[in-house]
């Protein structure tokens, strides 16, 4: 949804390279199979990361193909999929669906209006078959709706709404001894890029008189003293997330966590540097 | 209440934390109901393991039992591990027991004060936040920023806290107990630096951005983890 969840490919040796790809592909195309192209329309690198998480901690059955395709055109790779496939595919769908209304209310985009329909049918039917995280998905967006509109000045309170939506969504089975360390881990993840989206997007927002979150913070912005916060939430993140017993394809989640989840922040952080320095 | 955890998962207690998960998920698989249905030998070792390794990760769950022998020298042993310190409950529960807060605090209290502390004492957050708010605005001194933090640290409002707990620092720069609190806040990151840094990882190396992890250290004084990382450098 935000894209901030992705891994630092040069730290990855070829193998994980390909695991990660595969990955990544095999929501691409499930996204397809499942949505059509509206569907495919939706693909980013956040869920990809739930895909690795839930499929390492439950280790179902994947199924695996040699293909080309569109983006990689020139040589056949594994892709990869499994049940969570499945889940992160239509929770992507979910997201997105409500992203688009989120960007149309807040900046007027007509084209993410429009969007935003195209995407509510299917986004009415997937959520029959998950009605914990539907519930949790509309209550959280209505929320956050109210405390934006009410122009909250208490950072925390949209930033805890999101992490509750995104701790239901990494729970995948409520039942399961593993849901509540994993509702953890996903509402401190979601709490850390909900933050890193308001940083960065703390410029424009001043410019254009938009909402965001840490309005009432004296530096927010991208400097010293958010990255000192950010470096917390995500610790609060890895802390929960060393507690699950992953093995398989634990390099490349670190990876993601413990580096590639600053690269975003790291671009900006770069482009500020070359304003001041001119 | 089960024996040495190290024991039930068959690793010895120096086994890394990758060992450590991968004993726990070797023994899962052979030992999970799906595969033995109806076992109910296979469901008891289930249980045993899911608790053995809930006893090695979340260490302060069990921190106040009084447990066994083993059960003791179990807890020394992970007391001892350089990160024990950064886990932020040994402090929470240290504080709460009346050690860390009240004690040499010579300045003022007021009625307000020790109502949101005593609520805090008892993690009843809300209530200390209800109190908190009461106070006019033209009284929120140092003691009322660090206790503004501990409150919304309870409750979860982690941005906030770590804000008052700075400006509490600013009004009191040489108060040791803000210090520390300012300190325990930042465990979780200071644990996950450390970890990060062996990642060869990306860190916005700007100068302006390297301020307020310098300002950050110079605090540590009293941390072991912390003190060990200078000494890397």
């Amino acid at each position: 949804m935000f894209g901030f969840i992705i891994p630092y490919l040069q730290g990855l040796n070829e193998q994980e390279r390909e695991r990660y790809r595969g990955c990544y592909c095999g929501l691409c195309k499930t996204l397809s199979r499942r949505h059509s192209w509206i569907g495919k329309m939706t693909l980013n690198y956040d869920m990809t990361f739930l895909v690795l998480l839930l499929s390492s901690l439950y280790e179902p059955k994947e199924s695996s193909s040699y293909e080309r395709c569109g983006i990689y055109p020139r040589k056949k790779h594994r892709i990869w999929s499994n049940k969570f496939t499945d889940y992160a595919a239509d929770m992507t769908i979910a997201l997105s669906y409500y992203k688009c209304l989120d960007d149309w209310q807040d900046e007027h985009r007509l084209l993410k209006l429009g969007y935003a329909k195209m995407l509510k049918p299917h986004y009415r039917e997937i959520m029959l078959q998950y009605p914990r995280q539907y519930a949790s998905i509309e209550k959280c967006f209505a929320d956050l709706g109210e405390l934006e509109k009410s122009g909250c000045s208490l950072p925390d309170a949209t930033t805890n709404f999101f992490g509750l939506l995104m701790g239901s969504l990494f729970a995948y089975d409520k039942g399961d001894h593993w849901a509540e360390p994993l509702a953890r881990t996903g509402a401190a993840l979601g709490k850390f890029i909900y933050v890193m989206d308001a940083c960065l997007d703390m410029e424009s927002d001043t410019k254009h008189g938009r909402y965001n979150p840490l309005l009432a913070c004296a530096n927010a912005g991208v400097n010293s003293e958010t990255y000192e916060l950010l470096t917390m939430l995500i610790g609060d993140c890895t802390l929960e997330f060393e507690k699950l017993p992953l093995v398989q394809d634990i390099a490349i989640m670190r990876n993601v966590l413990y580096s590639g989840i600053w690269q975003k922040y790291q671009l900006a952080a770069q482009k500020i540097a070359k304003r001041g320095g001119k | 209440m089960i024996d040495d955890p190290y024991k039930v998962l068959g690793i010895s207690p120096g086994a890394s934390d990758d060992e450590i998960k991968a004993a726990y998920r070797r023994l899962v698989k052979k030992y999970h109901p799906d595969l033995n249905p109806g076992n109910a030998e296979a469901a008891e070792k289930m249980k045993e393991l899911n608790a053995a390794y809930d006893r090695i990760k979340n260490p302060h769950k069990y921190a106040g039992q009084a447990g066994n022998r083993q059960g003791q020298g179990y807890q020394r042993r992970y007391q001892n591990t350089e990160n024990s310190y950064d886990d932020p409950f040994d402090f929470w529960g240290y504080w709460r027991q009346g050690q860390g807060s009240g004690y040499g605090y010579s300045g003022q209290t007021t009625s307000e004060f020790s109502a949101a502390e005593h609520f805090i004492r008892m993690n009843d957050f809300q209530s200390a936040l209800h109190v908190l708010s009461e106070v006019s605005e033209n009284r929120h001194n140092g003691r009322w920023y660090y206790l503004s933090a501990l409150a919304n640290n309870g409750a979860g409002n982690r941005i906030i806290a770590l804000e008052h707990i700075k400006q509490a620092l600013r009004l009191e720069p040489n108060n040791m107990e803000y210090q520390q609190v300012f300190h325990m806040m930042q465990s979780s990151g200071r644990v996950y630096q450390q970890t990060s840094s062996s990642f060869g990882t990306i860190v916005p190396n700007l100068s302006y951005i390297c301020m307020g992890l310098c300002l950050a250290q110079s605090l540590c004084t009293f941390c072991p983890s912390c003190l060990s990382i200078r000494a890397n450098f």
